[in-house]
């Protein structure tokens, strides 16, 4: 047990969310670039795109899969274990990628071995360790970490295309594999610890009252937290925050696989629609930064709701206006609310249900997200091929969106979130669930 | 086997012209050897990492 310092100037959490920041930032970011080595692949061992793609769907879908496993074994183990052991794992992988020569081995390393591990660095796992260290700014520090993935798509595909193009796809991976294993891991190894009691300390670095003795813990019980993750199936706020989140999968992942194909349809060329693509990505960024210290000053649900509904107009405008007005339109509304959901849905996760199940209840919720991107995907491919054109799954996707936005205001946040009521009676309890 | 063909939509490649514009990019902003460029990269991003550390080996 270390001391306190006497008069700490920075709360130590903010360290850790940092550390997780870096690991998201690699992470995400190198995976982001598979899509660079694509055409690559397809030259050199010459196999279709669809092939080497196939390696990458059946990854999301085992990503997808494994999330309830993971998540279970961060809430009995810890997330930092996890979190440790998927960085180890994911650093010799990016350097495997480097002798992978053929499309089977492709599926093993990338498809089997990547997007499993993945699922311990997801917002799910470092939510657990972030719960623990924050309480009142729960929103801000789910951001920090969100905000990780987001830049490093934004810094790392540029920087792994132009390795790729100067040198080898060889040399891109093996760069990102090194960068894992000797920053990543050590950073997480030295820094992140699972509960600020372990150093003394206090969730938002509060000051114990000097009556208390070092070993009372004033981490506060949510009203409906659970020792068993299974109860929690029985109460309304998950099926609520899950329902609007599997919105949240259908909406973004669509539009991550066909925006470039609406683009064409609109007659707008792929560098322009990249460029709008990176703009929305730009934006997101600063929305999600924003989403959640907002978020600490109000009920979340509120904000969750406008998100929700601000992206609903976003897809109307995709209708609405035609060609690039409609592209820009779309990058700057949808931008501005498309990974906001994310420490949105993670803190209010475990302001309602605790950080006990908050593993398992987040990856669940979150493999419902994943699951209903999947499926969008299929959609919106079926809608193009009937109708040759996006117009009535996006006019579809933005009703969905509307009611997410309704789903997640009717959250009874103030009769369920430890930020309002720190234990309730489990009549209450069971009324609420019903 | 039509359903399966849309999940290889999944992860589709950039467009090689769209890779060649970024290096591209990189390269006029610089105007220096792309070795250099690349360790200027890795350096920047290696700098948060060292200071995080540093600074929180001194808080403990």
């Amino acid at each position: 047990m270390q001391s306190k310092p006497d008069s700490p100037k920075f709360f130590y959490g903010w360290y850790v969310v940092s550390a997780m920041f870096f690991s998201a930032f690699l992470v995400v970011g190198v995976g982001q670039a598979f899509g660079v080595f694509v055409r690559t692949w397809e030259v050199e061992w010459g196999v279709s795109v669809g092939q080497i793609s196939l390696a990458a769907s059946i990854g999301a879908l085992l990503n997808g899969i494994t999330l309830p496993i993971v998540g279970m074994s961060a809430d009995k183990w810890g997330g930092r274990r996890i979190v440790l052991l998927s960085t180890t794992i994911m650093g010799f992988a990016f350097i495997a990628m480097a002798f992978v020569s053929n499309v089977w081995m492709l599926l093993a390393v990338f498809g089997v071995v990547i997007c499993s591990v993945r699922s311990g660095l997801g917002p799910s796992i470092t939510g657990t360790i972030v719960a623990r260290w924050f309480q009142k700014k729960r929103g801000s520090a789910m951001s920090v970490v969100i905000l990780g993935g987001s830049i490093g798509g934004l810094i790392l595909v540029p920087l792994l295309t132009y390795i790729m193009i100067e040198f080898s796809w060889q040399t891109a991976w093996v760069i990102s594999g090194i960068f894992t294993l000797v920053v990543a891991l050590p950073l997480t190894w030295f820094i992140v610890s699972d509960d600020p009691s372990s150093m003394n300390l206090q969730p938002d670095g509060e000051e114990l009252p000097d009556d208390e003795n070092s070993s009372t813990r004033k981490t506060l019980e949510s009203p409906l937290a659970a020792t068993r993750w299974q109860k929690s199936l029985r109460t309304w706020p998950l099926w609520q925050i899950a329902g609007a989140y599997i919105v949240c999968g259908i909406t973004t992942q669509s539009i991550a696989v066909h925006f470039i194909y609406w683009a064409g349809s609109e007659g707008i060329s792929p560098s322009t629609a990249a460029w709008g693509f990176g703009l929305l990505s730009g934006i997101n960024a600063i929305g999600v930064l924003m989403a959640g210290p907002i978020s600490d000053r109000m009920q979340r649900k509120n904000l969750l709701s406008f998100v929700y509904f601000v992206r609903g107009i976003a897809f109307i405008t995709l209708v609405i206006f035609p060609g690039s007005i409609g592209l820009w339109t779309f990058a700057i509304i949808g931008g501005a609310s498309w990974l906001a959901t994310v420490p949105l849905t993670t803190a209010l996760t475990a302001d309602v249900y605790g950080i006990k199940t908050m593993g398992t209840l987040g990856s669940i919720i979150l493999m419902a997200h994943q699951l209903g991107g999947a499926a969008a995907v299929l959609i919106y491919g079926m809608a193009f091929d009937r109708w040759q054109s996006y117009d009535v799954v996006y006019l579809g996707s933005a009703l969905l969106l509307f009611v997410a936005a309704f789903v997640a205001w009717s959250i009874h946040e103030k009769a369920v979130s430890v930020r309002y009521v720190q234990k309730i009676d489990p009549e209450l309890a069971n009324e609420i669930s019903t | 086997m039509q359903l399966f063909n849309y999940l290889l939509h999944h992860d589709e490649g950039i467009d090689p012209t769209l890779a060649e514009w970024i290096h591209n990019a990189i390269d006029d902003f610089f105007q220096i050897d792309p070795l250099v460029v690349i360790v200027i990269g890795i350096i920047g991003i290696l700098t948060f990492p060292l200071i995080l550390l540093t600074l929180s080996r001194r808080y403990k």
